[in-house]
């Protein structure tokens, strides 16, 4: 059903680039270079890592003429690769992929600029958090476990990493509920966190598409709440956040940015090479197969995005007194 | 299991697969070898390429190149002091010494076989209780990976030798240098004096490199004779004795399997793996063995222990990846993704859900082992040549691979500098008799440490934990004897404590096994005691009786 219907979408999507292909004056861009660097601020193996390696095969096979390379950057909880794209030249040939955590950084002062130290190119792709726990806790919905944080608050043990776009889900949730956790720090990464769940050192933590397609059916973990607009065909069991009354949606989105400064011309260039896979159902099935829905927004809705996020975690971040609002 | 094999054989037994797979491990052969380079950059590289293979040939294809690239460390490691990866830096401590002594022909037999039998031993236990054995991995919580670390820490005192004193100076250096960078909780910056450059930290590699390489290299070219010297000596040709390498590592099967299950027992427990391995298993090696003073000048069983346990690490990382769908290295972490890229997810039940995958990637395992040794015996008929190479010529090399390797790894050119430092800094240590392996130790072990400590009393701040958790309890157990024993070494037979130092061992430590769930354990934990006890009597009945000094 999904997939017919992402079909659909990508089908429509692709008649409407075509007719848009005309009119863009996207191959005119000369760039300096025949292969640009994308700078992923974390490690190899791991989520943005491997979105942004299928785009990179994908565009290899595509006819654009500037090809894209996948560079690792890891440190400093995402800072290290960007700073590394903050400070590149301007010339489109160094993109930077990232999600929420660009804010959070900011927030964390890890970094001194925040999304708007970049210009937006386009959003890509959205992978919504699970609220998951491990097999061991003793409720088994949504209900439940906001009963138990109501009678222990701030005694639940919850795996996140500390200040980072996994703490913000709680955070968030918190807020929206009136409910408070303990955190255990799981620095990098969801594994170590999906580890955590299982062998009973944390109760509640985000798991991912993968974890919760498979080890629950074993009764290893388990997986209350989806939080994206609709139910997953992957997870149909799982209920939303809204459908349970919590009006929250949270989700890792990740979208392509370039240094400060790059002509206009140059990031109609790239939104639209990126633009390209998107429309593809290979592609899109591939991505969805790991729990991520492939959704494109254009340089100034993507910036527009940017803008609503933000103001969305600083005002969490100021009500928590978290980071530089300490 | 058999019908499960024979379904995944002729998936995998194909001549496109075996090519690719024989090209994988050449590939990893080489990136092992060349100093700085290290096999998480061979998977990283090798990963696109298999996105447009199936499942099983892309698996088998990356498989290879780690098999490979675990073997490709033990020959510059031996041949030149420096390790390729960092899973073979104990091989170094050995392997070195004995072929700069005129036999680099053994040492490198032994490091192969040894490759070999690790990972074929580990192939066979993949295959026969692999989800047995990830569930003890699952086991570990955060209050027993700190015991654990603890525990590797103190093989500081045995390695330090008679240098007890500056091993535990350069031990504690490595926890400082661990700790400058960013916090690992909150990647706040933590002694970095306002330097940008220094909040991004010293990573591990680039330490270990700068002071094993670097360090080493300084010295080899201190005077002008040394650095027109070749590498090997006066040795003109080099022969590789195959059998009777093969059968000295035989004659050695106690050690073989002792550090293959130390290997897979490593392998197994999510996020420690073959770094940690090799040189647990080296130290195992030389608290056991008869000829405890040939250690460090070129003792065979120093090579079998790291080579046959980083092998065996491999195998079960495979384990814990395929079972729990939890990457124990970088290594299973990439094939993780690649896994997940073909819409195939590790689960507990992924073997009996998936057994074609599961059974390609066992046997997949298992063949490349195979392909490692048939063609180390070609490619360790190159790599020997490098030992006529004189040595200012050698070092210019190794240092430019070492950085190119350094920075490729993380992009980071901060990373460049590190290793310069570090060189420096361990060529120092190495003429004022500091033993540089603890530091490298701490450096590892000690941001591992940090995390693990933190997770604990986030949960709370009840101390306790560590002596009411069974494995964390067993491993402090095993620190605390760990300290002691080179005491015990120097007055065995003289002292009338060391008499009970084996039965005290085996009593106490049972208490924490016995604690263990499941049924095996607990018998096992009831049969150390009674062992113990019986050995304790027959001591007491014996009663003291000096030794004569020989």
């Amino acid at each position: 059903m999904k997939l017919t219907r992402s079909y659909l979408s990508a089908t429509v999507a692709a008649l409407a680039a075509s007719f848009a292909l005309s009119t863009t004056p996207a191959q005119a861009v000369e760039l300096p270079c025949t292969t640009a660097k994308l700078i992923v601020p974390w490690g190899p193996g791991g989520g943005t890592a491997v979105i942004f390696g299928i785009f990179e095969q994908a565009i290899a096979a595509s006819d654009a003429p500037t090809k894209i390379k996948v560079v690792t950057i890891p440190g400093q909880g995402g800072g290290a690769g960007a700073k590394e794209a903050y400070a590149a030249k301007p010339d489109g040939c160094t993109l930077f992929a990232i999600h929420q955590h660009l804010v959070v950084n900011y927030i964390n002062g890890v970094t001194d600029f925040s999304w708007d130290g970049f210009e937006p190119v386009a959003m890509v792709t959205d992978t919504p958090e699970i609220l998951g726990a491990g097999g061991h806790v003793e409720y088994n919905d949504l209900e439940g476990m906001i009963a138990a944080a109501k009678a222990n608050p701030g005694g639940i043990p919850t795996g996140v990493s500390m200040g980072a776009t996994s703490h913000f889900l709680w955070i968030m949730f918190g807020a929206k509920t009136g409910t408070d956790f303990a955190y255990v720090p799981f620095q990098g990464g969801t594994a170590g966190r999906i580890t955590g769940l299982l062998n009973g050192s944390i109760d509640l933590g985000g798991i991912n598409m993968a974890a919760a397609r498979t080890q629950r059916g074993d009764g290893a973990l388990k997986a209350f709440a989806i939080a994206a607009d609709e139910r997953s065909s992957l997870i149909p069991d799982v209920p939303t956040l809204k459908e349970m009354g919590i009006d929250m949606t949270y989700s890792l989105t990740r979208g392509i940015m370039l240094p400060k400064g790059t002509p206009q011309d140059i990031v109609d260039y790239w939104a639209g090479v990126f633009k390209g896979p998107t429309e593809d159902a290979e592609f899109v099935a591939q991505q969805a197969a790991k729990g991520t829905a492939v959704v494109y927004l254009a340089p100034e809705e993507y910036a527009a995005w940017w803008k609503d996020t933000e103001v969305e975690f600083l005002d969490a971040a100021k009500e928590l007194k978290v980071g530089r609002f300490q | 299991m058999f019908e499960n094999i024979a379904l995944a054989a002729p998936e995998l037994f194909t001549i496109n697969t075996m090519m690719l797979m024989m090209a994988g491990t050449f590939a990893g052969l080489l990136a092992g070898a060349i100093p700085g380079f290290t096999i998480a950059m061979a998977v990283v590289l090798v990963l696109p390429f298999t996105f447009t293979m199936s499942p099983v040939q892309g698996l088998a294809t990356m498989i290879a190149v780690y098999v490979g690239g675990l073997s490709g460390g033990l020959m510059s490691g031996i041949l030149t002091g420096i390790p390729g990866t960092p899973s073979s830096v104990a091989t170094t401590f050995d392997g070195y010494p004995l072929a700069r002594s005129g036999k680099p022909g053994l040492a490198l037999g032994i490091g192969v076989w040894s490759s070999f039998f690790g990972g074929v031993f580990a192939a066979i236990v993949l295959m026969l209780v692999a989800p047995q054995l990830a569930l003890i991995g699952l086991e570990f919580q955060p209050v027993d990976y700190f015991a654990l670390i603890i525990f590797a820490l103190t093989v500081t005192a045995s390695l330090s030798g008679d240098q007890m004193v500056k091993g535990l100076m350069s031990g504690l250096l490595g926890l400082l240098v661990a700790t400058i960078g960013s916090d690992v909780v909150f990647g706040q910056p933590r002694f970095t004096f306002g330097s940008d450059n220094i909040e991004q930290g010293f990573s591990f590699l680039p330490v270990l490199v700068g002071i094993f390489a670097f360090g080493r290299l300084l010295g080899d070219v201190k005077s002008k004779e040394k650095a027109h010297q070749p590498l090997g000596g006066d040795t003109h040709v080099v022969h590789i004795d195959y059998i009777g390498s093969a059968k000295e590592v035989l004659r050695r099967w106690g050690n073989v399997l002792r550090s293959s299950t130390i290997g897979v027992f490593v392998g197994v427990l999510p996020a420690a793996g073959s770094t940690i391995s090799n040189i647990l298993a080296y130290d195992q090696a030389k608290k056991t063995s008869k000829e405890r003073d040939q250690f460090g000048k070129g003792a065979i069983d120093g090579i079998i222990a790291p080579e046959t346990a980083n092998n065996a690490t491999a195998g079960g990382a495979l384990i814990v990846m395929m079972a729990l769908g939890l990457p124990g290295d970088i290594m299973t972490a990439i094939m993780l993704g690649a896994l997940l890229i073909h819409d195939v997810i590790p689960s507990p039940s992924f073997i009996t859900d998936e057994p074609k995958i599961a059974y390609s990637i066992f046997l997949a395992f298992f063949v490349a082992n195979f392909m490692m040794l048939a063609l180390q015996s070609v490619t360790l008929r190159g790599f020997v040549l490098i030992t006529r190479v004189k040595l200012y010529m050698l070092t210019a090399v190794i240092l430019f691979y070492c950085a190119l390797g350094m920075f490729a790894l993380n992009n980071v050119s901060w990373d460049m500098w590190t290793l310069f430092f570090f060189g420096i800094l361990g060529f120092f240590m190495r003429a004022l008799g500091f033993p540089i392996v603890p530091l490298v130790l701490g450096v590892v072990l000690g941001k591992i440490a940090e995390a693990r400590l933190s997770q604990v009393f986030a949960r709370s701040d009840d101390i306790t934990v560590f002596l009411s958790r069974p494995w964390s309890l067993f491993f402090l157990i095993l620190a605390c004897f760990s300290l002691v024993f080179p005491l015990y070494q120097k007055q065995v037979g003289k002292a009338a404590w060391t008499r009970f130092y084996p039965p005290v061992l085996l009593v106490v430590m049972a208490y924490p096994v016995f604690l263990m769930p499941g049924t095996i354990r607990p018998v096992v934990a009831v049969l150390m005691a009674l062992a113990g006890l019986v050995l304790a009597g027959i001591q007491i009945k014996r009663g003291h009786v000096p030794q004569q000094p020989e």
